[in-house]
């Protein structure tokens, strides 16, 4: 299981490539990606998708909704949740 | 190492691309990670076990088990006699009106239909609405996600949304448990062959959609982009389904099939749509703006499963446009030659 921090890193370069977006200036691992425009409606299931994946979890509809899957950080802490079965 | 090539030897997909790298034995990354055939053949197998299971749970609803988004081109023409012959659902098809659906068009809608048997119904929204949206769309290049180019141009995103907004607003009133599309593989991702969504699930996207489009279009875009009219919509589960996703099936092959119900190719459509006379604006703003074709993933992923020719998809990524067209299309939806 992925520390945490490694998780997050894990997760920006999937982001960086897939998403073709850069994070740092205009971009922080705070930033609601939906709101920026970075990710959309088949953004989101193919984010979901490599998630489930490639980190062996499943996740909820209330997960889906929440908040944290707006983040960077936030997307990395639902992962390491779900990984730790909480 | 990196190439020196201007696209893949594989997939064609141009160097152009950003984020691509073709390494040097000429194969781009995409190809790299693709399985070899039997792989992908067996993929596909397992997607149309996955679709045989969802159908069986709805095979009996009525009025409708599906609303399928039917543009009257030849892969949505497919798909709906897929679904109709093969899956033996009881389907409702929906045309949008955009417009600029070639003459042909609405014929090939009531052939195709006539011959399936199935309730058609075509949704014309506020044409005044949609040339505003395509006009800002052409000339506004942050208006989608930044792998949206990927998909489609920047017109074509504008109308898939509004396409495939509508289609779930119609389930949603029809009570009709599913959805289809005819998408194919390099239009969408392959998970999206078929998904289980909530609109109260995907509440995060849409309404960062929705702000995104009000700034942009004025709040005549509201309707046409929001869901979920009550907390009951919210909580319904939809199941979208895209099964060209599941089939292998060359284009010479689709176009023989959907000629025996009646479907007849629109000459006024361009190379790369057989509906649609705007799609060449789009591939033409594309191709300037990002230096690669509107349908070069598609015609990529075609060429991996080997459903389409080298020489077909060469002809199709090399062939733009006319400018006297475009001059055309552009002066339609308001906007200068001179500022795309």
């Amino acid at each position: 299981m992925a520390e945490l921090a490694d998780l997050q890193d894990q997760i920006r370069d999937f982001l960086t490539k897939q998403f073709l977006i850069e994070f740092g200036k205009d971009l922080t691992d705070e930033t609601d990606l939906f709101d920026a425009g970075v990710i959309d409606s088949y953004g989101f299931i193919d984010l979901v998708g490599h998630l489930e994946k490639t980190y062996g979890v499943a996740l909820s509809d209330d997960d889906l909704a929440s908040p944290d899957m707006s983040t960077l950080t936030g997307i990395a802490r639902m992962v390491s949740a779900r990984q730790s079965g909480s | 190492m990196e190439s020196t090539l201007r696209s893949c030897r594989r997939c064609l997909l141009p160097a152009t691309v950003p984020g691509l790298t073709i390494a040097e034995s000429g194969l781009c990354d995409i190809c790299l990670v693709t399985p070899p055939e039997a792989e992908l053949a067996q993929q596909r197998a397992e997607i149309r076990h996955e679709l045989e299971r969802i159908v069986a749970t709805h095979r009996d609803v009525e009025p409708y088990a599906c609303v399928v988004a039917f543009s009257g081109g030849k892969d949505s023409s497919y798909t709906l006699k897929l679904l109709v012959e093969r899956f033996q659902l009881r389907c409702i098809a929906v045309t949008i009106d955009n417009g600029f659906l070639s003459k042909g068009t609405a014929e090939n809608c009531k052939a195709v239909c006539g011959s399936l048997g199935v309730d058609h119904l075509m949704f014309t929204p506020n044409q005044q609405f949609v040339r505003k949206m395509y006009g800002i769309s052409a000339v506004q290049e942050d208006m989608h996600a930044p792998a949206a180019i990927q998909r489609a141009s920047s017109i074509c995103n504008s109308c898939i949304s509004l396409i495939n907004t509508h289609i779930l607003q119609k389930a949603l009133e029809l009570g009709a448990p599913l959805v289809a599309g005819g998408y194919l593989g390099g239009q969408l991702p392959r998970d999206a062959a078929t998904m289980s969504i909530r609109p109260g699930q995907q509440a995060r996207p849409r309404a960062a959609l929705i702000k995104r489009f009000v700034r942009a279009f004025g709040d005549a875009a509201r309707p046409y982009f929001s869901l979920g009219r009550s907390d009951a919509d919210a909580d319904r589960e939809i199941t979208v389904i895209n099964p060209m996703l599941g089939f292998a099936v060359l284009e010479d092959e689709i176009l023989h099939d959907i000629a025996q119900l009646g479907w007849k190719r629109p000459r006024d459509t361009g190379l790369t749509s057989t509906n649609c006379r705007l799609n060449d604006l789009g591939v033409y703003i594309h191709h300037r703006r990002h230096g690669f074709h509107a349908y070069a993933f598609e015609i990529a992923d075609q060429l991996r499963h080997g459903l389409i020719s080298r020489e077909d998809a060469t002809r199709k990524l090399n062939t733009l446009p006319e400018q006297t067209d475009i001059q055309w299309l552009a002066d339609k939806i308001g906007v200068s030659t001179d500022v795309l």
